[in-house]
Formats: C-alpha cells, structure tokens, sequence
C-alpha cells in the first residue's frame, strides 16, 4: 500500500466525519493530496517536519487575517465587532461626550483583541473576559429565573435586556429578551457577532507536523494508527488551534542502510517549538529479545524498556545518535509499550509524539499574552 | 532600504528620461528654469512654469500622460506630459501623480555587514501567503498593531543582538510565553511578571523591610505545597545546593515567608489581592515549571526582578547567626543586575518578533526563542553570519542602542 493510502486510511479511521484533511502539498514529499472537502469545517493540516519553524506565524496570521482581508461581508468578524463598538461607543457618547468615548472605543477595542489572541472568539462573549454578562436571579416561588443581559461599559456595567427562563427550560444565548429601550441596535450587533463567531469557530485547525526515517510502509499499520490515534484524540483540547508532531523512527539494524539517519538541520531546529511531556512509543518487532527470551517475554511490557533489553538499547542509541536528549521534548515524557495482535512484525520501531509552541495564550486560564505589554 | 507592501500603483510615471532639443543655441531650458527661480512674485513662478511646460512637452506618441493640474498654468491646455516634464515642473512639488502612497516598511541596519539585497526580502521575507493570497504580505500580522502600515524594520547580526540583550536569566528557562524584556537584569517578563510591575510602580516607595521582634523566625506563609514549588525552583536556580543541610532550607522558607508577609501587609496588601488570586500556569504565566500560591509566585518573581529589594532586605537584617545564613542565602540568590540604564532608555521592552536569515550552516546553533525576541521564521540565506530582522513594535530600536 502506498504511502498516502497508509496515512488517509488511518486518518480517517480516527477523525470524525466532517474533518477536512489537508496535506501540505508542496512540503511532503511522499504524500499525494487526499480530496478536499469544502464543506468540512474542523481541519487537520499535515505538514513535513520544517514547516513547524514558522507556526507561529501561520497561526497568529490566521488569527488576525480579518483585520486585513479585503472583504465587506457583513459576517466577517471584524465588521461585526467593529458595528458593536461604534453602536456602543454612540450610546456612551450622550453620557460622557463624543471624545471620552471615543477613546473608550479605542481602549474597548485593544481589548477585545485581547480576548481574541488569549481565548479565541469564543471568549469575546462567554468566560470571565467577555463584553457581555448574564445575571440571574431566583425567584424559587414562582420556579423562575429573571436574566439580565448587561453590557461592559466602562465604570459599570449597563442592563440591555431581560427575560424570564422558566425552570428546566433552557434557551440560547441571545432566545427570548426584551430588549430595553435604546438598545435595540447594540442587541442585534451583539446577536450578528454571536452567529458570526458561532460559524468562526467551527474552522478550527489542528497542525500535525510529520517526520519518518523510513518509509511509513514498513511501520506496523497497528503501531501507526496507535500513535496517530492517541495524538489525535487523546491529547485532544478545546483551543481553536492546536499543534503537534510525530516522529517515527525504526531501530532494526536491517533496516538501518534505508533509514534516514539524521535531521535535516531545519527539521533539527524545527523540533525546538516541541513541548516536552510528550509520549515515547515503543514498538519493539518480533525478532527481538522481549519476545525470542522466555523470560523476557513473560515480563513484558516492562521486560522492554529496561535497560538490558536490546531494544531500549537500540532506542538510547538511535536516541543518542540524532541527539534527541539536547531537545526539551525529551523531557518528563511518559512511556506506552505498543504490541500489536495481528500485524506484529520484524522491523522495531518507536516513536515520539508531542504538542508543539503554537504562539497563542490558549493554555494561559487567565492571562491575555503579549498584549499585555 | 524600502519595500512596498503592496503592488506598484498605477499613475507612477515611468523614470526614463528624454533627450531635449534644446534651441539652436543649446541653453533655452537653462534659460526657462533661471527665469523660475528668480520669479519675484507668485504670476511669474507661474509664467515661467507654464513656459518650462511648454517646451519641454513630448510628442503626443511618445507621452505618459496627460497633466493632472492644467488649471495651475497660465495657458489652460490638455497637455500630454513624461517624466522629462515632470522633472522640471514648476507645481511639481505639489502635485500628485506620481506620488507613491503605497505603505512601505524601512529596513534599518543597526550594524556593520552589507545587507541582502531587496529581491532577497522580497522573495523570501514579504512573498504572498499561498493560502491566504489576498492579506497583506507584511510577515508580521498577528505579531505587530502596525502589521501592514509604514513603519521601520530592524536587521541586527544575533551577536550584536545577544550584546545588546544579554540573557541574564538564572537557570535554562523556555522562554516560549515571555511577552517582555527587561534590559536591566536581562531577563525575560511573562504576563504575570508585567502585572506584578504594574502594581510594583505604585507601591515601591511604600515597602519596608524592618524587621519587628515578631518577624523573627517564621516560615508560617508557606504551605506545604509552596515548600514543594519552591525547593524545586530553589535548586534549579542554583539557590539551593545538593549539599545543603536542613537549616539552610529552613532559612530558605524563612526569608521567603518574610516576603511574602511583606506582600500580605496592610499597606502593599490590598494592592495585590486581585493579582494574588489569578490562576498561573506554570511555563505560561509564569517562567518556571512549578507554581505554587499567588503569593509564593510574586515573591518569587520580586526578588528575581527586583534583586535591589533583596539588597535592601539584606540591609535591615542583623548580625545574630540565623541571619548569617540568611544573608549567605541571599549572596546566592541575588541576580546580576547587568547594566545601568540611562533616563532615556526604555527598561521594559516588549519581546520583538523576528525573523532569522542565516546560512544552513549556523541553522543548528539558532535559539528560536530568545529572552528579549521570539523567532518567526527561518530563511536561509548566503549571509555569512546570522541576522535577526525585527519588528520594533513602536520601539525606535536606534535610538535605544545610541543612548546606551
């Protein structure tokens, strides 16, 4: 089976239905582009090794591309955030006058990028940061809920709408209010901003950065789907865009001549964005000592990482040899012993897998990043 | 040099000048450009411009264009003009065709070396996102406000950069999460760091490290799992040594305790309640790899950022032996502070975005996340040595390097 029939199968098996995949066409040598589908808003980009030195480039230029795109579609997200600050700005305007809040509209806005860099879209009208604020009190004799809608301005916070929730019943974000008089305009930017991030959000990406010291055909399929699966979905986060890489390496010395047996000294570079406490897969294959030695078979899996197994030992060198121990993602890593049922074979292998810098604040719980400076 | 940032306008007249006839004695335009500048009123400026205009026009063929401004002369003719007319003008320095208003960034050097040429940048630095053709080509959207617009650019080699912004951190740290620079002790700022500045402004004048009779021995601030948190930072940064016996440890909690209880009094206290409440990653918020109580966070930072506090903390302590370790542990701790900054010189920078050219050769000793920069992207190059190309984000990075 071809190299791109491996990966699209396995892939596929492990995302779900409406995940587009994208190969990095011009960066991976060996992989043919699968079909793309347009319709598909979750994304997985497959990239060579390399191309992780600039991520974070990529990524933060995906971020902010509205700000400088041409367009004037009324949904993009900019015009929309930009309508809530003018209509919000006007409103402020009769109480503080026209330049005080205009300022405040420049500051407002600072802010709001704020909390698009730290938490996405998302955060712009939900969680702690956001602009807009649902209050709830309970009147338990009547087995309702009274909601009120607040808007941040600056000092204090301003009711926009209200609307009573019945017990039990649940409504959506902008379902169901009276909207207070003057503020009928602010709602209803509000409501198109809400529906523009809603359909911003689904486009979230995942950037899997790919590195093999041989061809992917001669790995177990087992081995492959193993690490690919649990990179996948394991390591699965709520961040609109995540990042990791996975290295495959065989360790059979027959095998040796073919494999690749250094990184390039961009891919090399590349590996510095990989963030330690990753996982070391170990695939040792069926000529080896932990399962030729009765012993060391009856003790698997810890008989193969210790240290007089010949394949931890192949592992340490091959290790040694592309000077993995330099790089941080070789530190506080966790250790999965794969042993396939069905297609065990000769070659051993191992591999790495692990999340990569991606230049965002995502994992910060509260602080927005470099904006603060 | 200057990069356009985006395509060339049209109505830029093309710089290729003409060849005039110039009379049978040879000197009519001499004439016509000595009569402009000697013109004593604003009627014959424009007299002799008009004149200027009139002989030096070209062939409709070979024209340009036609003059935006014929209502500024004297005789009000559609005129076909070229770069020849325009050079010689008389409105030309008001006049707008072939002003460039296109956005453009300036490439300063701010050393010695010569620098790749405008093709190289602009194939290699400003080129068009393949999946994004119709943003700006500018590399630093996302990273910088003025992403974009005109603005200066920086080219430093690293060498000169690593002298300009040494790393005085006090233990391998990743420097991934940093957002500033600050160029007294050389150490990176993360978000927490530059919250706690903020507050720090207001209170430094107000903090008082006497000690009173009981503040003696205490440890009582820490909890068990800030006595975890900070041993593992204490010996990673080289505070404390494998060596070390128990008292000096107990010395460690206490001095750290008496920071704390600093930060928890009634005069500094109320201005960090907020801040000491604030979930902190470790690695993201703040530089090290474990973290503890708000509290433990900022005095931990404090005496790391502020190393003149523990001097004068030092101060105040007395000669009794307890002390004696204390001030044992304090020679330890207390960071380099690595130059002395001058009233003009900014202290906090924000941490630059950058992109390396470099040779592949030197690709293996590139540190893509510095203390005071965080790499970009990486172009190979011809280059001799590695250079960082820098967004300043505002900061005028020449000015900063000659008022040093």
């Amino acid at each position: 089976m071809s190299e791109r029939n491996i990966l699209r199968e396995i892939i596929q098996q492990i995302v779900p239905d409406d995940t587009k995949i994208i190969f990095d066409f011009e960066t991976i040598e060996t992989i043919e582009p699968l079909m793309v589908d347009d319709s598909k808003n979750r994304n997985i980009v497959i990239s060579s090794l390399e191309h992780l030195i600039d991520l974070p480039k990529r990524i933060r230029r995906n971020l902010y591309k509205g700000q400088f795109r041409k367009t004037t579609e009324s949904s993009n997200i900019d015009s929309c955030i930009r309508e809530v600050l003018s209509l919000s700005r006007d409103i402020l305007s009769k109480e503080i006058g026209k330049e005080r809040a205009s300022n405040w509209r420049e500051i407002f806005y600072s802010r709001i990028r704020q909390i698009i860099a730290a938490e996405g879209l998302y955060g712009v009208l939900n969680g702690n940061s956001a602009i807009i604020e649902i209050e709830q009190i309970d009147h338990k004799k009547q087995f309702e809920l009274n909601e009120t809608l607040l808007f941040s301005f600056p000092g204090d916070k301003k009711i926009i709408a209200t609307r009573k929730m019945r017990y039990g019943v649940s409504a959506l974000l902008f379902e169901n209010w009276d909207i207070m008089v003057g503020y009928d305009e602010l709602f209803s930017s509000l409501e198109r901003l809400h529906i523009a991030s809603e359909v911003e959000q689904l486009e979230r990406k995942r950037y899997l950065f790919l590195w093999a010291d041989s061809p992917l055909n001669t790995f177990s399929e087992s081995f492959i789907f193993s690490v690919f699966s649990d990179h996948i979905n394991v390591n699965r986060k709520n961040n609109k865009f995540e990042a990791g890489v996975i290295l495959l390496f065989s360790t059979t010395p027959r095998n040796g001549p073919l494999a690749k047996s250094e990184f390039t000294s961009k891919d090399f570079l590349s590996l510095q964005r990989v963030n330690s406490g990753g996982t070391l897969y170990l695939a040792p294959g069926f000529e080896e000592d932990v399962f030729t030695k009765n012993i060391k078979r009856l003790n698997r899996p810890n008989s193969v990482f210790e240290l007089d197994s010949n394949f931890y030992k192949d592992v340490e060198q091959k290790m040694s040899e592309l000077e993995l121990p330099k790089l941080r993602m070789m530190k506080e890593y966790s250790i999965s012993v794969h042993e396939p049922i069905h297609d065990l074979v000769e070659m051993s292998a191992f591999a790495i897998s692990s999340g990569c810098w991606t230049g965002t604040w995502a994992e910060s719980l509260e602080i927005d990043g470099e904006q603060v400076m | 040099m200057k990069i356009p940032l985006s395509e060339t306008q049209s109505g830029v007249i093309d710089p290729i000048l003409r060849p005039v006839f110039d009379g049978p004695q040879g000197w009519k335009t001499s004439l016509l450009i000595t009569n402009l500048l000697v013109a004593n009123s604003n009627v014959e400026y424009r007299m002799a411009a008009t004149d200027i205009r009139e002989h030096l026009a070209p062939d409709q063929e070979s024209s340009d264009s036609l003059c935006l401004h014929p209502d500024w002369f004297e005789k009000n003719l559609e005129l076909y003009i070229d770069a020849t007319t325009c050079m010689f003008c008389g409105y030309r320095k008001n006049c707008t065709l072939g002003v460039d208003e296109r956005e453009f960034v300036e490439i300063i050097n701010l050393d010695q070396f010569s620098m790749p040429s405008m093709d190289f940048f602009l194939e290699n630095c400003f080129n068009v996102d393949k999946l994004a053709p119709e943003d700006s080509i500018d590399p630093f959207i996302g990273f910088s406000s003025r992403a974009g617009e005109s603005r200066k650019l920086y080219l430093i080699s690293q060498d000169e950069f690593n002298r300009q912004f040494p790393d005085g951190s006090q233990s391998a740290i990743e420097f991934d999460a940093a957002v500033g620079y600050d160029r007294i002790t050389g150490q990176s700022i993360w978000s927490m760091d530059q919250l706690f500045l903020e507050v720090y402004e207001r209170i430094s004048g107000i903090i008082k490290f006497e000690l009173n009779d009981s503040d003696r021995i205490t440890e009582d601030e820490l909890t068990m799992l800030d006595r975890k948190c900070l041993l593992q930072i204490a010996y990673s940064n080289g505070w404390l040594l494998n060596s070390d016996n128990d008292e000096i440890i107990n010395q460690l909690h206490i001095l750290f305790s008496r920071f704390i209880s600093i930060l928890k009094s009634k005069q500094i206290g109320p201005f960090l309640t907020k801040l000491t409440q604030i979930n902190m990653n470790p690695r993201m918020d703040t530089p090290h790899s474990s973290s503890g109580s708000g509290y433990l966070n900022i005095a931990i930072r404090w005496i790391e950022l502020k190393p003149s506090d523990l001097q004068a903390y030092c101060n105040n302590l007395d000669n009794n032996e307890d002390r004696e370790i204390q001030k044992k542990l304090v020679s330890r701790i207390k960071n380099k502070i690595l130059r002395k900054m001058s009233s003009d010189s900014i202290q906090y920078l924000p941490r630059f975005p950058t992109i390396v050219i470099a040779p592949e050769s030197s690709f293996r000793s590139i540190k893509i996340e510095q203390p005071a920069c965080r790499i970009i992207d990486v172009i190979e190059s011809h280059t001799d040595q590695i250079l960082l190309l820098i967004d300043g984000l505002g900061i005028d990075l020449l000015g900063e390097m000659k008022s040093e």
